[in-house]
């Protein structure tokens, strides 16, 4: 199989995937009672109307009586075409409450990410090549402390110290700002102080470990005897070595780049982003918009799947696709 | 206390779970009632929804029982009230504290369906009254003056005291956080009526009036809601008919109501009231229309629509319509029913036309108050629905050519914008409370020492008429420690009341920050019985 095979297939399968999933999902909400049905036959019990016929008079308005194939055809078609329906805890559209958080998450996940790639690796050489010593040590310390501390008491106190004390950043989060400003600068500088300590650790760990390996090699020995400087032997014979198994994870990182969002960071600042909207959706068992966050989700780990697998074949050529 | 077989009495007590002053005061009780009564009360812990599906409520059976001397039959019998005292919920229990109850002090006579004889909609505790509830009320419905009312209500409420239905304890005060230098909120039960003529500083319009809430909003859209909170973020930009001053007397915003029998109602409609354009001004053609057509129809199941069962709306004038009711009601407007928004008939139109709830539910001038004209003290420019509403001052209020109210009325509101945030995390909210981001925020009692102290701070104890008692099992599945059941006797159910000091619970667990319940009134309200 060639390359363009390759990729067709895995497309295809892709999308594949993708249909099973929605139509688990459809048959799932099928078989459940419909809240809307429940919420009219309620009304009308209370009012002292009749309750079935209420209940009929839903069914109708929201086709619920048509056949189970029609309904999914119609389903299909509306999932595919982005038109994911009405949020009832939210009264706006599914598609618009999704984008309207996910503009909030980005803003700090795209931060968090970039540092959290860079800065891991890096404090990780840095304790790999001072190993034992006081830097290490304290290199070592800042990682497993952010890693340790649960990062929504983390953020309640950072917000006491630097909110409330020191009064230095807002304690309401202000969703007026523009993105690129230097008020949403201040207002996002520690939610992503308190995410990048949290996911810093494990990255950091790894790569020290990894790189320890290459330190004594051969080809360091030979580049410390050509007079190469330190930082050039680190940078460029000890880091990309060592960044090969970490690829994996980094890679994994990339693609959790616009929708890696953390609830109790959300709700500890105050951010309306993707985490929160997805629990409170759960909360006020809103079904459109649990699916809608739901398939959201699914789609997205669907193309990074497909990406990541396309990426790996190209990069790595051990990796063969012929077998596949 | 001991059973016949010689071996102490033991019964259980149930308090929310997660919940520290609930517990608390279990645990207070239990030790009241082993040393006073010698009762062995064992303290347990349990989920709200748990205890309200498995204990509290009972599938609907039905039937007939002797009660007060006559036999009674349950006719529609509810969750809340299954039937008559061998009809219960699937587990068995002896004492609560998980749920308390309002006791209505503008309109006591909503509590009809706590106490309106056995049968009530409400009386998950098997509660028989032994005096003549139904005869009381029916007097205090039929009652033509405020005096006859008072006299029926402080009767009922005198027996109520007597019989112990449930063993009352407290009524726990709301605290409240604002900024010292707002000058405007006071101690009352109708704090906040008057925030057009609320200040910060001098009296001129300047700043921003700013709160916290920890609950997002559903719906802004006044034909749905049914949220407390986004129904103040609604009244930031949309009066309703009418409030209650802090004598929780009526005070008309957009109407005026009058009867004199109680069952003619006529409402006066205010002349300089508009809707945003095209739609003109607000007249007494577009309350009628809305309740005839919305709240009365079959197919908008709007949030009053119980409100209007049975009432007859004719207009009667440009500015003036009347409703009468199925049977007369002298605190009517206390009940909230006749409390309406004002909606452009003309916006709503096309929805009558097609019955179409779901466009009515999410047309986008009522959901964002885009027609809400002259008619809030602020225009409402954002709501994102993660973060809260936004604000910015109505030039054109038309409370500032009324008559009636303060003097600052004439000016309101006093402010240039406000602000509602969603905030989700306490300590958020109290942290802005504290730097001055917020200008108010709901304090929990185990910090009122803290912010009382705090100079960033003034705490007012808003009282509440959400009372804490002790609901005691007089059904067959109480009383476990058997034979019989001893909460059905007024004499026990007053023996435990003496047992347990109020004023010891509200000093040592409430930190002094509620007042001692005896009757189904708060002190405050007009038909407290007196100290006698």
């Amino acid at each position: 199989m060639g390359f363009g095979r390759y990729v067709t297939a895995r497309v295809l399968w892709a999308a594949v995937v993708s249909l099973i999933i929605v139509t688990v999902t459809f048959l799932l909400l099928a078989a459940a009672p419909n809240p809307a049905v429940q919420r009219a036959a309620t009304q009308a019990a209370l009012q002292g109307g009749d309750p079935a016929a209420a209940a009929e008079r839903v069914r109708e308005l929201r086709g619920l009586n048509q056949p189970l194939h029609v309904r999914y055809l119609d389903y299909i078609q509306s999932v595919y075409t982005l038109d994911w329906g009405w949020s009832q805890s939210r009264s706006q559209p599914v598609m618009e409450a999704v984008t309207q958080a996910l503009y909030y998450t980005v803003q700090y996940s795209v931060p968090w990410t970039i540092l959290t790639i860079i800065l891991g690796p890096l404090v990780g050489v840095y304790s790999a090549a001072n190993m034992y010593s006081w830097k290490d040590h304290a290199a070592t310390a800042f990682a497993f402390f952010g890693y340790a501390i649960p990062n929504f008491f983390f953020g309640i106190i950072l917000l006491l110290v630097f909110g409330v004390w020191l009064e230095v950043i807002p304690i309401v989060y202000d969703t007026g700002v523009p993105v690129f400003s230097v008020e949403n600068a201040i207002q996002l500088a520690v939610p992503v102080f308190v995410l990048v300590t949290g996911s810093i650790g494990a990255v950091m760990r790894v790569s020290r470990n990894e790189s320890a390996e290459f330190q004594n090699a051969d080809f360091m020995k030979t580049a410390k005897a050509k007079g190469v400087s330190p930082l050039r032997a680190y940078a460029y014979h000890v880091m990309r070595p060592t960044l090969v198994p970490l690829s994996t994870t980094l890679v994994g990182q990339l693609l959790a780049l616009f929708i890696g969002s953390s609830l109790l960071v959300e709700v500890v600042f105050g951010i309306p982003g993707l985490g929160r909207l997805t629990y409170e959706a759960l909360l006020a068992q809103d079904t459109n918009l649990v699916l809608g966050t739901t398939l959201f989700f699914t789609f997205v780990a669907v193309i990074g799947n497909l990406l990541e697998d396309i990426v790996f074949t190209v990069l790595d050529p051990r990796i063969s696709y012929d077998d596949r | 206390m001991v059973n016949p077989d010689g071996d102490q009495v033991e019964i259980d007590i149930y308090h929310s779970a997660g919940q520290e002053t609930s517990q608390l005061t279990a645990d207070f009780i239990a030790q009241e009632l082993g040393q006073n009564l010698g009762i062995n009360v064992v303290v347990e812990a349990i989920d709200g929804t748990r205890f309200n599906n498995e204990y509290w409520t009972a599938d609907p059976q039905g039937g007939t029982d002797t009660v007060n001397g006559e036999e009674v039959e349950w006719e529609s019998p509810a969750p809340t009230n299954p039937g008559p005292r061998s009809a219960t919920s699937n587990e068995p229990w002896d004492m609560s504290i998980v749920f308390g109850l309002n006791t209505y002090p503008l309109n006591p006579l909503t509590n009809e369906v706590f106490f309106d004889g056995a049968t009530p909609f409400y009386n998950p505790v098997g509660y028989y009254p032994q005096f003549d509830v139904q005869g009381l009320f029916e007097e205090a419905r039929q009652a033509s003056s405020r005096d006859e009312l008072r006299e029926s209500f402080v009767e009922i409420f005198e027996n109520l005291a007597r019989e112990q239905p449930y063993v009352t304890l407290l009524f726990s005060d709301d605290l409240v956080g604002y900024n010292p230098d707002l000058e405007g909120p006071t101690e009352n039960f109708s704090n906040g009526w008057d925030l057009p003529a609320w200040y910060e500083g001098d009296e001129s319009v300047s700043g921003s009036y700013d709160t916290v809430t920890s609950a997002r909003f559903t719906t802004l859209n006044p034909l749905y809601n049914t949220e407390n909170g986004a129904g103040t973020a609604i009244e930031r930009a949309l009066d309703p008919g009418y409030t209650f001053d802090e004598n929780q007397e009526y005070f008309p915003l957009l109407y005026d109501m009058s009867t004199e029998d109680g069952e003619v109602w006529t409402f006066d409609v205010r002349e300089n009231l508009q809707f945003s354009e095209p739609y003109g001004q607000v007249t007494a053609e577009d309350f009628v229309y809305l309740v005839q057509e919305l709240h009365q129809s079959e197919w908008a199941n709007t949030a009053a629509s119980t409100s209007w069962d049975g009432v007859e709306v004719e207009q009667t004038g440009e500015f003036q319509f009347e409703a009468t009711l199925e049977s007369p009601n002298l605190l009517w407007p206390q009940t909230y029913d006749p409390l309406l928004y004002p909606i452009p008939r003309d916006l709503v139109e096309p929805y009558v036309e097609e019955e179409d709830v779901e466009g009515l539910e999410q047309d986008e001038e009522l959901l964002e108050l885009q027609f809400a004209g002259n008619l809030g003290a602020f225009e409402l420019t954002e709501w994102n629905r993660g973060s809260g509403t936004e604000y910015t001052r109505n030039d054109e209020y038309y409370l500032r050519d009324i008559d009636e109210g303060p003097d600052l009325f004439s000016e309101g509101p006093l402010f240039e914008e406000a602000s509602i945030s969603v905030v989700q995390e306490q300590a958020s909210r109290l942290g802005a409370l504290e730097t001055g981001e917020a200008d108010s925020a709901a304090i929990p009692p185990e910090q009122y020492e803290s912010y009382d102290e705090d100079e960033n701070v003034d705490v007012l104890q808003v009282p509440t008429p959400y009372n804490t008692i002790i609901s005691v099992n007089q059904r067959a599945n109480g009383w476990n420690a058997g034979p019989g059941n001893l909460f059905q006797l007024v004499p026990f159910r007053q023996a435990l009341a003496a047992a347990i000091s109020k004023q010891d619970l509200i000093d040592g667990v409430y930190r002094g920050l509620a007042e001692p319940h005896f009757t189904w009134q708060p002190r405050w309200s007009e038909f407290y019985p007196g100290d006698e």
